[in-house]
């Protein structure tokens, strides 16, 4: 088997200690350069300890205020042009460095249609760790949307599903913030909620631990309670199902489940 | 805290007995105290510092194997 990767994105996990996985251990020692964005002082070490000579943060990118969108681009570009000088890249991402992590996606794509071979690599994402956290079985069915894209688009919710809103802490605001994000359409989305759910339906918000030993931060409401609640930062909203689905008896009957 | 991210032997000495393992680490009672209080906010200060990852490196070559 032949690594020849030019470009490898791998994530540090939600918590460091125990979800960064061996082969994207192995990939940032074996890389040329070590791209990383991970707003961990633990992930940032590991990378320093394992590739001393290519680590190199690019959270300088993000200032406050600044797009989002404009950070991104430039952290795209430092990737391909190392890529294109010939160095064997991987970029270290929190979490998952698929799941809401744009550059990742877009490097990858930029660098194959460049001739680079370029793949990623799945992390423990914050998902994983809610419906760990939570006891999700999703046979149930779960649906998740960034909270942003769900409040603006024309999304459709299926209550009797497990439903996760990331980045709620961040809802409408395209800036970055160092601290707590400019929170706009908290009303909105709740208003968007109701079409769904009553009121007093349960709502948590949910951080993952980012140490050992810590536990994940769960808050618990109702959907109304939100519109004026203080949505941390890095929080996800997790809404239960309403209760078990109807089941659909024309099919049952068409699949001779009922005799 | 990097070492245990990195190196199996540590991880699992420290998941077996996180208390004996911190202490092996070489940290100081405070630092210790940190590590196992269970609060984000303490540990994120204390580790922002880089003291205990610094100092959590020192035990990694005595590690039991």
């Amino acid at each position: 088997m032949i690594h020849d990767e030019r470009l490898v994105v791998v994530g540090s996990g939600i918590r460091t200690v125990g979800q960064l996985t061996m082969e994207a251990l192995a990939w940032i020692r074996v890389a040329d350069k070590v791209l990383h964005v991970v707003a961990d002082p633990v992930a940032e070490e590991v990378v320093r300890r394992l590739n001393p000579d290519g680590a190199e943060s690019l959270s300088h990118l993000y200032a406050e205020n600044k797009l989002r969108a404009e950070t991104y681009r430039q952290m795209i570009d430092t990737m391909l042009s190392y890529v294109r000088a010939g160095k064997r890249v991987c970029f270290v991402a929190y979490g998952h460095p698929g799941v809401f992590v744009y550059p990742t996606h877009e490097a990858i794509r930029r660098a194959r249609a460049e001739g680079f071979k370029a793949r990623m690599l799945p992390g423990i994402s914050a998902e994983a760790c809610l419906l760990a956290d939570f006891g999700i079985d999703m046979l149930a069915g779960a649906q998740s949307f960034e909270a942003t894209d769900f409040l603006t688009n024309h999304r459709w919710l299926d209550p009797w599903s497990h439903v996760m809103l990331w980045q709620i802490g961040g809802l409408g605001d395209p800036t970055f913030k160092r601290r707590r994000f400019d929170i706009r359409g908290l009303p909105q989305l709740v208003r968007k909620l109701l079409c769904w759910y009553h009121a007093g339906h349960p709502a948590y918000l949910y951080e993952a631990p980012l140490y050992p030993g810590v536990e994940p931060s769960i808050g618990h409401g109702t959907i109304a309670q939100l519109a004026s609640a203080y949505i941390p930062p890095s929080s996800t909203l997790y809404i239960p199902p309403i209760g078990a689905p109807r089941a659909d008896d024309a099919v049952l009957r068409e699949l001779s489940f009922f005799r | 805290m990097a070492i245990l991210a990195s190196d199996l032997d540590a991880l699992t000495e420290f998941t077996t007995d996180p208390t004996r393992a911190s202490a092996r680490a070489g940290l100081s009672d405070a630092d210790r105290t940190v590590l196992l209080s269970g609060s984000p906010q303490q540990i994120y200060e204390r580790v922002s510092e880089n003291d205990v990852v610094a100092a959590a490196a020192a035990p990694s070559k005595d590690t039991s194997r």
